[in-house]
């Protein structure tokens, strides 16, 4: 029953871009979506770097044909199913492909940027408070806004585990369809930044006050931002049924878990590098047949550290390429892994590798030099995305040219 | 001090939620991470809290917060030395 | 979806009924204490340090410590994946941290409670608590919360990459979460099963641990020899013909299966959709678990509990049945839905079938 999982659609959306054609504009010119621009009304985000997306809900709702202006969407939903479209509509799937397909989501913060109006009411009166601001909360809301949209009928489901969502959504849609039970499967992820998780990062104090850098040694923390992600994977043989032209193939990928502490990161890197050598070893590749790896790098002290000691330990001196693409997107949490795997079918299919922006000083204990400036015309065939969440949550992809 | 130092270990047990352990058995200068109470990088980031509600004081980061949090008596000292800063602005 | 050798080795449950000791099983029936189904939790000194249980929700502590039981039904084994499903995940962490963040204006903000509200803390605390770095999921997605964490938990053992997976169910109750629900007029409508009158349907809460394997032994439980997870019917096609298809797939006809465990919960607008299936089914014994158990995105994980262990211990217990045709339960179709959608269908099975 095994094949390989092709990928057929592409989409994502966020603060450099609404589109796959606005995402590679921004990519030729090195864009940053990173600024002290905040549409959301919270105090913090009035006084760090964020990445968010200019658009009000209703400006994303108006984008989207065939939603009912009577629905209250959570902004997560809505990111969701903009990008999701896009993917669904680049593979050319019709609504009867739609109906019998799977719909693997993924978020962390669901809802939450309506349930905190909701709560804030709540707190007055147990009466008070936009019922259907409740009803967007939980995480599922999403997946069957999307699933209504896009007419999938068969099966649909979320993952979240943080900031490995998406990856982990796309590992569960490979396993469906290898295992027969789909042809096809819309898989992503999409998180919209809200005050719930811009407090709670800070509470951490782990958010940066200035863009991130990336791998260098004075890097003081991340960038929130939002954004949503999203394959269309699909079976060898459906594609040939349907003709269709797959862009690349998910051909590795791997989870494993740090096992060492809620937040932080083992200081050998252990889950990086289980989930790594996983995503390796199932391609069937050698990790000398990497080109280029879209890394984690959120520029926390933490996570950069323990991602480049679990790097050397997997490649050693022959580390390819390697650049972390947040102080472009942003951390978007459960979004990252989609939109960091959309990015890399763009590399192999356009030969790029990315900019690992605001790097000067490489970590003195590791000395990883990420690629810096933007490269074209390189031959791209295998590259490894990163994506490590709280928890001890690692994911990684490994995604082929056909 | 001594009042602050008795103070600071039930504030302690309270924001960490240290069921089970009393004051008496947290000695003044016994490391409070690692070894000793087996606190960890969470509790540090809840002890600044703790230092900011309750004293107004601000610890900056978890760097600053290895030689402030190293025990009940520099944290003591700590805060004893912030708020005589206070009281002479 | 057929299955080979997927046995339930381990498993554990914590409820609003005596499950984690199982004197449920012999008639210890628990009647309602509070105003939704609480659950009846073990004495966590027993089973969780103190000091490195500080941080924990009641959630977490009843999802660590029925974890442990369940991997010690399973002969100590490391499970190979952990996977959970939660609806809503940890709700008393999630209030705690939304309440402080409105009440001081974004400011001076415990991280203790922002932690621990993330979803995928349940799974990763227990792959702390036994230093597993195998893979690791959760799955929050309403009524198929739990129902895709064991659906990917079979995948991974009939691919070969596991042999041992652990599947848990958690979902908790906190008091404004069930003023919210009753004004949805979701799960808690005071209305109540046919013939279980006494025991109206509310919110309820609970966690479930499993250890599935691809060994049998001695201790097996139970089997799991189908499972099928359809998100709406298609509209050419009817309940009915599902479960032909389904019992089909399995070599099985309708007249096989002994028992069915209906996920019905009193609401008439849900239950209008068991009404075929009871038609159909009406030579098997019919069982409900939802006047026990309450409602809940994870409240079918309890189903597969009463299964196991009906399966185990050949007896079923009397206040679960709805339709008695007396017939020792060898094969048991577990059935959930949610008005009209998420429809599970699961065969559990002797161990020797």
């Amino acid at each position: 029953m095994s094949s390989r999982v092709l990928i057929t659609g592409i989409g994502s959306v966020s603060s450099i871009g609404l589109t796959i054609q606005e995402l590679t504009d921004s990519i030729l010119k090195s864009d940053s979506g990173v600024s002290r621009k905040t549409r959301l009304d919270s105090i913090l985000a009035r006084s760090l770097p964020t990445a968010q997306i200019q658009l009000s809900d209703e400006q994303l709702k108006s984008r989207i044909p065939g939603l009912s202006c009577k629905n209250v969407y959570s902004r997560t939903a809505l990111l969701g199913m903009l990008a999701a479209s896009e993917a669904v509509a680049m593979a050319g799937l019709t609504q009867s492909n739609c109906k019998a397909a799977g719909l693997v989501n993924s978020t962390s913060a669901g809802g939450m940027d309506k349930g905190e109006f909701f709560y804030a009411d709540y707190l007055k009166s147990p009466t008070k408070g936009n019922l259907k601001f409740a009803q967007t909360h939980d995480c599922g809301d999403a997946a069957e806004q999307m699933a209504a949209l896009l007419h999938i009928e068969q099966y649909i489901t979320t993952i979240s585990t943080a900031c490995s969502s998406a990856a982990n959504a796309m590992m569960h849609g490979a396993r469906l369809i290898k295992a027969g039970l789909c042809d096809v499967v819309v898989a992503g992820g999409s998180d919209a930044i809200c005050k719930f998780t811009i407090n709670g990062f800070n509470s951490l104090m782990i958010l940066s006050e200035e863009p991130c850098k990336p791998f260098d040694k004075n890097r003081t923390g991340l960038n929130l931002g939002e954004a949503a992600g999203y394959f269309v994977l699909e079976s060898e043989a459906s594609v040939k049924r349907r003709g269709a032209k797959p862009l690349a193939v998910l051909s590795g990928y791997g989870n494993a878990c740090d096992a060492y502490h809620q937040t932080a990161s083992s200081p050998n890197g252990e889950g990086a590098y289980l989930a790594m050598m996983q995503a390796i070893n199932v391609s069937g590749y050698k990790p000398t047949e990497i080109d280029y790896i879209n890394a984690h790098g959120t520029g926390t002290q933490n996570n950069d550290m323990s991602e480049s000691v679990a790097l050397l330990r997997i490649f050693s001196e022959n580390l390819p390429p390697v650049s972390s693409t947040k102080a472009m997107t942003g951390h978007t949490l459960a979004a990252a892994g989609g939109i960091e795997a959309v990015m890399s079918v763009l590399a192999i299919q356009h030969g790029w590798i990315f900019p690992n922006k605001n790097f000067n000083d490489a970590i003195e204990e590791t000395g990883i030099v990420p690629v810096t400036e933007l490269q074209t015309n390189k031959t791209i065939k295998h590259i490894l995305s990163n994506s490590f969440g709280f928890g001890g949550n690692n994911s990684s992809l490994l995604i082929s040219a056909c | 001090m001594n009042q602050l130092i008795t103070e600071l270990k039930k504030e302690i047990i309270l924001q960490l939620n240290l069921q089970g352990v009393t004051p008496e058995e947290i000695e003044d200068n016994a490391p409070l991470f690692g070894d000793g109470l087996g606190l960890d990088s969470i509790d540090v980031l809840e002890l600044i809290v703790l230092l900011r509600k309750k004293y107004g004081i601000k610890v900056n980061g978890a760097e600053e917060g290895k030689s402030v949090f190293y025990s009940v008596q520099s944290m003591a000292e700590f805060v004893y030395a912030n708020q005589q800063q206070q009281q002479q602005q | 979806m057929l299955i080979q050798n997927v046995y339930i080795n381990g498993l554990s449950g914590i409820s609003a009924q005596p499950t984690f000791d199982e004197t449920f099983l012999s008639g210890n029936i628990q009647e309602p204490t509070a105003a939704y189904k609480k659950g009846v939790e073990p004495d966590y000194k027993q089973y969780l340090n103190p000091t490195a249980s500080r941080r924990f929700s009641r959630l977490i502590k009843m999802s660590l410590v029925a974890a442990q039981k369940s991997i010690a039904m399973a002969d100590g084994v490391m499970p190979e994946a952990i996977i959970t499903g939660t609806g809503l995940g940890c709700l008393e962490d999630t209030e705690k941290f939304l309440g402080a963040l409105i009440e001081n204006h974004e400011s001076m903000l415990s991280p203790t409670a922002f932690i621990q509200s993330t979803h995928n803390t349940i799974s990763g605390q227990i792959a702390m608590m036994i230093t597993c770095y195998h893979p690791n999921y959760t799955y929050s997605n309403r009524y198929f919360s739990f129902e895709s964490s064991l659906l990917d938990g079979i995948l991974m053992l009939q691919d070969n990459s596991c042999k041992h997976v652990m599947v848990n169910a958690a979902d908790e109750v906190i008091p404004s979460v069930h003023t919210i629900i009753k004004r949805m007029r979701l799960w808690d409508r005071s209305e109540s099963i046919a013939q279980q009158a006494g025991m109206p349907v509310t919110i309820g809460e609970g966690v479930v641990s499993m250890i599935i394997s691809s060994e049998k032994k001695n201790s097996s439980l139970a089997q799991i020899k189908a499972y099928k997870l359809l998100y709406k019917l298609p509209a050419e096609s009817s309940i009915e013909a599902q479960l032909q298809l389904f019992l089909q797939e399995a070599s099985l006809s309708v007249t096989d299966i002994e028992v069915i465990l209906l996920g019905m919960n009193g609401d008439p607008s849900n239950d209008c959709y068991y009404e075929p299936v009871r038609t159909m089914f009406s030579d098997s014994t019919q069982l409900v678990y939802k006047h026990l158990f309450g409602e809940s995105f994870t409240a079918s994980s309890f189903a597969y509990w009463l299964g196991a262990q009906f399966i185990r211990t050949q007896k079923i217990e009397p206040f679960c049945i709805l339709s008695d045709k007396q017939r020792a339960p060898k094969h048991i179709l577990v059935y959930n839905q949610f008005r009209g959608k998420y429809h599970s269908f699961c065969l559990l099975t002797d161990v020797e079938v």
